[in-house]
């Protein structure tokens, strides 16, 4: 049920979040597209001499500013070596908020993996988490399939918790350097919703292999 | 393309390059040497907790390499001699330093590492350090196909043939055998008997037989791995009365004498159990009563049925466990007494080696060695300091009398001057 839950809450928290972002890139907007008629029309309201030969308004060119908001959850499929040097996917859930303006995004990626081993006298149970903030570039053209790509650097930390027989013992390992580029593929025309595939590649000293690969499914909402 | 794609992918492609390059973090191997503490499940005189043990010998811990062992994972043998994966040890550093293993094969790895590690720092400290070769060789995850059902589960032994140690898959729900420091140190000690023992003796009575106390994984083992030696394969039966006995006899000295040494090194009188809770009756070292070693022709009879019914070792270590007991039993608590360490009963033990190998050496087929040779050289090397403790010994075995105490347990005889 906890899982269940959390996926929910995070679920609904992407759609608050969505529309407050989606309004506030609308009143952006509005505000610079009012700013702009003023600035071209200075003396509206003084009267004039001139005639009003100049005819309608026409629309004012405006420097378009392409704010981009999205919340997503992934799931990254990463390699790791086991004990027999084969490599075994690990599945990572991940939880990523970005902000950005075309073709730029800044985005905030948390990312953990569980494992549990053992009996019932002697077990471990490992997590691993990592932290990145990553940068996004994708081209701004009107494609119905987006290529993006991207760059991440953050934090990757392991803990443990080991128990023997009723005896549990836990340990953390300190945040180390992490590393990672992608490259995707959005489909566009679902916006506002988000459906996106990445390959990616992380690199950090605790990993094995490193560089490791994975690929990712993203699923969530974009505003832009 | 516009230009500001192609700024984006080359700005893009620079940091990726920058990444590949600059991030000098990147290693594959996490490279250590020496004074590495690791997380473990550790034994002190019986009780298991979680401590920081110092691993003096381990070169990297990501592959488990160092002076004391070399590991194989899931192997097989080649040439005579074991050969497969070395494993991967998945562990991280706490805020400490200190290595923290984070799954359970990584875990039983390193705990077995240290084991041998430390049970080499015992060799050394009783005087048998250069002994055995190193690194030990140690097979864990062995699989040993079972004839009628499934794999050989839950067990551990040394193979004298390969010199290697293996464990076979646990499956149980207790304490997992590579980790139990007693059981390391009884399939340990084994090495130590072969070197010792069997091996210099081999003219006398046939070694390898003796050795082979899992007489039945052994057989198993040689039908999988078909290179180890099968000169040793032969039926019991074709085995003549006094060498099937004596056989049997130093299988039992073996077994005895490797819970002896299981408990000098983890100071756990059940550490059988701890894993395999079936055999509690049989092999626990608690104090059981006054128990008597059998007699030469009690012995005699029971190990030629056995070998006859096919089970060779069964008697073995029923002797064995009366042998373990009737030594621990008389040594504890003297020692917790005395406030000495188990130590200087591992000491007795290694002065007692040769002189089994020396009596195996002088017998030939009008002799035969009484059950009760083993606690007669026991007797035989207690230093001044521990003859109190002869009359004691000496009690458990079924054939001496009273004179044959006092006469055991008199004092050395003084060289008289010229």
């Amino acid at each position: 049920m906890k899982p269940l839950l959390i996926l929910s809450l995070v679920f609904w928290s992407g759609v608050v979040f969505a529309v407050q972002a989606k309004q506030m890139v609308a009143a952006v907007q509005a505000k610079q597209v009012t700013a702009a008629v003023q600035a071209k029309q200075p003396a509206a309201a003084a009267p004039t001499t001139s005639t009003l030969s100049a005819g309608p308004h026409r629309p004012v060119p405006v420097a378009k500013r392409d704010f981009t908001a999205l919340v997503s959850l992934g799931l990254d499929l990463r390699g790791e070596r086991d004990q027999r040097q084969s490599t075994t996917p690990r599945s990572w859930p991940t939880l990523t908020l970005g902000l950005g303006l075309k073709p730029w995004l800044a985005l905030l990626e948390y990312a953990s993996f569980n494992e549990s081993s053992g009996n019932n006298a002697l077990n471990v149970q490992r997590k691993v988490e990592t932290l990145m903030l990553w940068g996004q570039w994708s081209p701004d053209e009107e494609w119905l399939v987006q290529p993006y790509m991207g760059v991440g650097f953050g934090g990757y930390r392991t803990s443990a918790e080991m128990t023997l027989y009723s005896e549990k013992t836990s340990a953390q390992g300190q945040w180390i350097e992490n590393g990672a580029a992608a490259l995707g593929l959005r489909l566009a025309k679902l916006s506002p919703f988000l459906l996106a595939v990445e390959g990616r590649l992380h690199m950090n000293r605790e990993l094995d292999p490193s560089p490791t690969l994975s690929g990712m499914i993203k699923l969530g909402f974009i505003l832009e | 393309m516009s230009r500001r794609i192609s700024y984006g992918i080359t700005l893009i492609l620079c940091l990726y390059a920058s990444l590949m390059t600059a991030c000098s973090f990147v290693a594959t191997e996490q490279r250590s040497s020496g004074d590495q503490r690791v997380l473990i499940p550790w034994s002190t005189d019986g009780q298991y907790r979680f401590e920081a043990v110092p691993l003096n010998s381990l070169v990297n811990i990501a592959s488990l390499t160092g002076r004391s062992a070399l590991f194989m994972l899931s192997p097989t043998v080649v040439d005579k001699q074991l050969a497969g994966f070395q494993p991967r040890v998945r562990a991280f550093r706490d805020g400490d330093g200190v290595h923290v293993p984070t799954d359970e094969l990584s875990l039983h790895l390193l705990t077995l590492y240290a084991h041998i590690e430390k049970l080499q720092e015992l060799d050394a400290a009783v005087g048998l350090g250069d002994l055995l070769p190193k690194p030990r060789i140690v097979g864990v995850e062995v699989r040993i196909p079972q004839r009628q059902r499934g794999q050989v589960e839950n067990n551990a032994l040394y193979s004298p043939q390969l010199d290697a140690l293996l464990f076979v898959p646990y499956k149980g729900d207790e304490l997992p055998l590579t980790v139990n420091a007693g059981v390391v140190a009884h399939e340990h000690f084994h090495a130590l008997f072969n070197y010792m023992v069997l091996k210099p003796a081999k003219a006398r009575i046939k070694a390898a037989r003796a050795a082979q106390v899992h007489a039945g994984e052994e057989k198993l083992l040689r039908e999988v791995f078909e290179d180890i030696p099968a000169d040793i394969d032969r039926e019991s039966v074709s085995l003549e009365d006094w060498e099937a006995y004596h056989v049997n006899l130093l299988r039992a000295i073996n077994e005895g004498l490797a819970d002896v040494w299981g408990w000098i090194y983890s100071g756990d009188n059940i550490f059988v159990r701890r894993s395999i809770p079936v055999v509690r009756k049989t092999r626990d070292l608690e104090p059981s009563g006054s128990q008597r070693l059998y007699t030469l022709e009690a012995f005699r009879q029971m190990t030629l049925a056995a070998s006859i019914a096919g089970d060779e070792s069964a008697r073995a270590y029923e002797l064995g466990t009366l042998y373990a007991r009737a030594v621990k039993n008389v040594f504890e608590p003297h020692l917790r007494k005395s406030g000495r360490p188990r130590q200087d009963l591992a000491k007795l033990v290694a002065r007692v080696l040769p002189k089994i190998k020396e009596r195996l050496e002088g017998l030939d087929k009008s002799r035969w060695l009484k059950p009760g040779v083993l606690l007669e050289l026991f007797a035989r090397e207690l230093p001044p300091e521990q003859r109190e403790l002869c009359p004691l010994l000496m009690s458990a075995d079924a054939e001496l009398g009273e004179v044959g105490v006092a006469k055991v347990c008199a004092p050395p005889a003084k060289e008289e001057a010229p």
